[in-house]
């Protein structure tokens, strides 16, 4: 059986691929700088009181928004997709929190990461049993009041301690 | 496929998002909410990838035909 073509971009000389990469260069440093443009905007949207409660089921029992914080003055939530119909959850949204590394920076930096779901908690536990590398969570959530997105609520699932 | 198409609907209402919050003593304060491709700072694998000549590997992208490529998020 005949080995099948390895498609490849062009071959060429050192100095000629200096060429072009010196003109992807620039292009990076264009995204780059853009990047930290719309960075700085971002840093500089405003922001809304929530006025409503939520609730969170994990394994330390019912916890507030306000909880998840754990003392910090920032907090970011993943919203996991786990319909509550569902015995497993999303394998994109899988494998999105397997990858995730040591988040012991964003703690030095005042902020708190957790992941919620909308299926039970015990849905959870299991799943994350049959998922090799799962993070031991704490968390999940419970209530029936809306989330402030587009997405419904919560069971939270928080991803790493921030012990 | 999934993000051609429209999570909302191949995933019967579930979207996956990153929204964020900010705490001034007992108040809360929702700052940022984002989905879909906003949410691909969770890894760093697809900036890895993006420096290899055959990338992410995902039909959304603009490569050389006959490139490897499997359906976006499949």
């Amino acid at each position: 059986m005949a080995t099948p073509e390895i498609l490849h971009t062009g071959i060429v000389s050192r100095d000629q691929w200096l060429t072009e990469r010196k003109k992807l260069l620039a292009l990076e440093k264009e995204l780059t700088k853009h990047y930290d443009r719309v960075n700085a905007e971002r840093r500089r949207l405003p922001m809304v009181k929530l006025e409503k409660d939520y609730a969170f089921d994990g394994p330390n029992g019912k916890q507030s928004l306000k909880d998840l914080f754990d003392g910090r003055r920032q907090l970011i939530v993943y919203h996991f997709m786990f319909d509550p119909s569902w015995d497993k959850g999303c394998s994109g949204c899988t494998g999105f929190v397997n990858a995730l590394g040591d988040l012991s920076l964003l703690n030095k930096q005042d902020t708190t990461f957790v992941v919620v779901s909308r299926a039970p908690l015990a849905k959870l536990d299991a799943y994350k049993a049959l998922t090799p590398r799962s993070r031991p969570p704490n968390t999940t959530i419970a209530p029936r009041r809306k989330w402030p997105q587009p997405w419904a609520t919560p069971s939270l699932w928080r991803v790493r301690s921030t012990a | 496929m999934a993000a051609a198409v429209g999570h909302s609907v191949l995933m019967e209402g579930e979207e996956h998002g990153l929204s964020v919050f900010f705490r001034i003593d007992d108040d809360v304060f929702h700052t940022y909410s984002t989905f879909a491709r906003g949410c691909e700072s969770l890894t760093d694998s697809y900036r890895l990838l993006d420096t290899t000549p055959y990338g992410r590997q995902q039909a959304f992208e603009d490569s050389p035909p006959g490139w490897p490529q499997k359906p976006t998020y499949g």
